[in-house]
């Protein structure tokens, strides 16, 4: 498999076909694609084909996945992803200040990763559905809410 | 489809099947319902939503489309709830879409500006910015306007569904979803031109026409798709008495909507630069132009002094032409009039039908439970052929394939075993043995289980393909193939090449049989080049690359004493030693009828004139008939009455040769049959289709070991020999490729004097 999925990855992507009817095989696109950005930080032309021959799919239907989900990069970004909410809830309770904050502090704009490559702000974030916990952003999957531009400060600074 | 159920369309009482879609009802009750993403050949994808109707008790608009018929539904596609989403809807569609129509190739035949003028507003409410969206060069066949594009996926349907190969994606979303290919790439696939026809705005279009024509300035010719056996129905479309495109014509029971693009575009031909448009002879190195009369008077002479005579016709040749053809040459004496020209095994002429057939109907191949196919990559051989048999592969018909080399084929057959053909012959043997014991526990071989299934199955067929037909013991293979066939209930059919092999069969040139299959005296083709005759006459067939054996043809032309040729194109004086060339017409400019390997007669009349003094080929046999003093019989309606009355009497009896095999036993073989665009002269000269992938690409597949027996491992490229001649080609390595052979195909000018098919051949370092 051209070097690209180790035998590690193709176990993680068997586990995700295992999930789903033999016959189904295009329903691991999904996860599979993950387990590939969790393990390169973004996808590549190359990286999809090598999901496409795994799962023996065209490879025009990986790419369709890959580019449909902002979940996806497709560029080199840093290493851990944050998304600020600024949908309706969070912009009410001050979620654009709070981007604006943490762009200020980290020197890049949204969609922008640091020089050092430690941190990935993305671009817009639609709504997360932690309203009750205004504003509020997404660390690597993990939820921080009820923040303040200090609260969201400590929590980066702690990234490693 | 179960039970009728009956709805209210527009206030009309309508009978409809349970799970039809309301779409597909008014289309039946020609009530006319806006849309573009719905087409009846593809899956319902209900993403344009321009086919909204008002459904009584629904809670907002449906889709037209995607809502199946329900017992006592009551529906309107006019009532002001209907207009107003479909309105709506247009409003949306038109946001983004340029108001470049009158630069548009689409303008005029476009769905999107018909349905605008109906369900557009007068002017746009928006005036923020509008998406621009680069253009995927997807090769020359079809050219991109990507900002024109509407989102319907028609396109990328068709190549999922219908294609077979999903070149085509919709990739990114919402505002910024693009259609393309993500990767930039040409399209591959041998019917890519039916995404021109089913976009329906202007953002996929023909390539080889941009530009060139508005849509209501052609005049609609119908023709006859003229290089494969089905013989697909299409349109050419004139202007000014000049072929500007090409499209498909609906023939459900031949090529439903679909149109190969070899028959789409090979029209190009006709206006190649190097064009054949007056008679020419040769002074030495060059050739000179002569008037009708001289090069009449001429060929007349040259047919009359002659002495022995052998002439060579293209089996895309109208069946008027064939019959003339094998009357002017036989009349005056020809012993060898041949279509076949790239066959090379003419032993038991006598088994053979009296003309070759698919053995089953087109529209008919999903009734089958079992294809075999041995011989043939028949995307490439016949595009539409193998599209129905896909299609039948997805209904549950299996497909058996025996090839000499791997092949992309856009369905995984049933089974596919990659066999030299060395082991052909005693293949088909050991499926006839194993059909016959008694013993059928273990079914571990491929003959056995292929033996068990043509035995199983009610209804089975076995395709012999070009590499079979053309191998050196056609005979044979095809002597066996009968047999087991006979054996296990099983119709065979044969994929020779041409529009009109069954009428090249049916008028007589074959060379032991006439018009009707009436048995002559003649000489077959190989003993022929073996002792060349005084003349040979050569009509619409290349002998530099529609023969068996391009450089034993040379020396058989060198050692005549004249060459005629009938043809459209001009070959190199240096090359190819015609002492006189005769224009005569090509794709879109003839006459006549084809018969398709289903047996069916079809008619076509030239679409425009041929350009300069080109005149119709069976005029100019018939003129040469009289000139030598013949009477030519019939006029040209009771000719076509009297070869139809040839159909029904042919009888041909049933006799097997005996013979052993002809296949050298050691060495590497070469095997191949032409590409998909290396068939004819006239695909040969279409411009676009020569710039495609398929057409460039040249190269030897071999597998691995083949390489590293010669010291060859990791080269790029090798140099293959073959009678003296070698050629450097670029490599492919295959570990599917048996290892005695090497698979290279032919047809192609660019293998010059390489010699035959299934010969051996040296391969060494470049």
């Amino acid at each position: 498999m051209n070097g690209i999925l180790s035998p590690d990855l193709c176990d993680r992507i068997d586990a995700w076909l295992e999930r789903f009817p033999a016959e189904h095989r295009r329903s691991a696109v999904l996860g599979a694609l993950r387990e590939v950005q969790k393990a390169y930080g973004h996808l590549t032309p190359e990286r999809m084909d090598a999901v496409a021959d795994y799962l023996g799919l065209p490879a025009v239907q990986v790419y369709e996945v890959g580019s449909f989900y902002t979940g996806f990069e497709h560029r080199p970004v840093g290493r851990h992803t944050v998304a600020v909410c600024t949908n309706i809830s969070c912009w009410l309770r001050g979620g654009e200040e709070l981007l604006a904050h943490i762009e200020k502090s980290l020197g890049v704009r949204a969609g922008e990763s640091t020089q050092d490559g430690r941190i990935y702000l993305k671009s817009e974030e639609e709504c997360l559905a932690g309203c009750c916990g205004a504003p509020m952003m997404q660390v690597d999957h993990v939820y921080h809410e009820n923040l303040t531009p200090e609260k969201a400060d400590k929590i980066l600074r702690a990234l490693s | 489809m179960s039970d009728p159920v009956t709805i209210t369309l527009d206030g009309r009482t309508v009978e409809a099947a349970t799970g039809e879609m309301l779409i597909a009802v008014a289309d039946r009750e020609g009530i006319p319902i806006p849309r573009f993403c719905y087409h009846p050949k593809l899956s319902v994808a209900a993403n344009c939503r321009m086919c909204l109707v008002e459904v009584s008790g629904a809670r907002g608009p449906a889709p037209a489309c995607s809502t199946p018929v329900m017992d006592g539904m009551e529906v309107q596609t006019r009532s002001e709830l209907a207009r107003a989403a479909q309105r709506a809807t247009m409003e949306f569609l038109l946001i983004n879409h340029p108001l470049d129509c009158p630069i548009c190739d689409q303008g005029g035949e476009c769905e999107l500006q018909d349905l605008a003028l109906e369900y557009g507003s007068d002017i746009s409410r928006y005036s923020e910015a509008r998406r621009v969206v680069p253009d995927p060069d997807l090769g020359s066949l079809v050219s991109t306007d990507m900002t024109r594009c509407i989102h319907c996926t028609r396109c990328v349907r068709f190549t999922e569904e219908i294609a077979g190969d999903q070149e085509l994606g919709a990739f990114g979303r919402g505002e910024f979803m693009k259609i393309g290919t993500y990767v930039e790439r040409a399209m591959n696939s041998e019917l890519s031109g039916c995404v021109i026809d089913l976009c329906p705005v202007g953002a996929l279009n023909a390539r080889p026409s941009r530009m060139s024509a508005r849509a209501w300035e052609l005049n609609d010719h119908p023709g006859i798709g003229e290089h494969d056996g089905v013989g697909s129905h299409l349109s050419r479309h004139i202007l000014r008495g000049r072929q500007i495109r090409c499209v498909p014509r609906s023939e459900e029971t031949i090529n439903e909507s679909w149109l190969s693009d070899r028959d789409r575009f090979s029209y190009q031909a006709a206006s190649h630069p190097d064009r054949l448009c007056w008679p020419l002879v040769r002074h030495r190195d060059h050739w000179v132009r002569v008037s009708w009369e001289e090069a009449l008077g001429s060929a007349a002479e040259i047919l009359a002094e002659s002495g022995t005579k052998a002439g060579l016709i293209h089996p895309s040749s109208t069946v008027e032409e064939c019959f003339r053809f094998q009357q002017l040459l036989r009349r005056c004496g020809a012993e060898t009039v041949e279509h076949r020209a790239r066959m090379s095994d003419f032993r038991g002429g006598g088994q053979y039908p009296r003309w070759p057939t698919l053995g089953c109907d087109v529209d008919r191949i999903a009734e089958n439970d079992v294809v075999v196919l041995m011989g043939s990559f028949l995307r490439h051989d016949q595009p539409i052929l193998n599209h129905r048999l896909r299609q039948a592969m997805h209904s549950g018909t299996e497909v058996w394939v025996i090839n000499p080399a791997p092949f992309d084929w856009n369905f995984a057959p049933t089974e596919e075993v990659i066999l030299s053909p060395r082991q052909w012959l005693t293949l088909l043997q050991s499926v006839e043995r194993a059909h016959a014991s008694k013993a059928k526990e273990a079914y571990a071989r491929f003959s056995d289980r292929l033996a068990q299934r043509l035995g199983e199955a009610d209804n089975a067929l076995f395709w012999l393909g070009p590499l079979a037909l053309n191998h050196p013991d056609a005979s044979l293979l095809y002597a066996s193939a009968h047999n087991l066939c006979k054996r296990t209930g099983t119709r065979l059919g044969t994929l020779p090449e041409g529009a009109n092999a069954p009428g090249a069969w049916l008028a007589g040139c074959v060379a032991h049989r006439g018009p009707g299959g009436k048995a002559v005296d003649g000489v077959d083709l190989p003993s022929r080049l073996e002792e060349p005759p005084d003349l040979w006459v050569f009509y619409g067939t290349d002998p530099a690359c529609d023969v068996s054996d391009p450089a034993q043809m040379r020396q058989a032309l060198a050692a005549a004493r004249k060459t005629v040729g009938f043809q459209s194109f001009v070959p190199d004086p240096q090359h190819l030693p015609y002492d006189l060339l005769l224009p005569v017409p090509t794709v879109g400019e003839r006459g006549g009828h084809l018969i398709n390997l289903e047996g069916r007669w079809q008619s076509m009349t030239p679409a425009v004139s041929p350009p300069g003094e080109v005149r119709d080929g069976t005029e100019v046999l018939v003129e040469l008939l009289r000139m030598t003093g013949h009477d030519p019989g019939f006029s040209g309606v009771s000719l076509v009455a009297h070869c139809r009355g040839l159909e029904a009497r042919a009888v041909v009896p049933d006799k097997p040769p005996k013979d052993a095999g002809r296949l050298p036993e050691k060495g590497l073989l070469r095997v191949g049959s032409p590409s998909i665009y290396q068939q004819d002269p006239a695909t040969r000269h279409a411009h676009a289709l020569q710039q495609t992938a398929l057409a460039q690409d040249l190269a030897l597949r071999l597998h691995p070991e083949t390489l590293n027996e010669r010291g060859l491992k990791d080269a790029t490229h090798a140099c293959l020999s073959q009678n003296g001649s070698s050629l450097k080609l670029p490599l492919v390595v295959d570990a599917q490729v048996p290892r005695d052979c090497v698979y290279l195909p032919t047809g192609d000018v660019r293998l010059g004097l390489l010699g035959a098919a299934f010969s051996v051949v040296d391969l060494h370092d470049a």
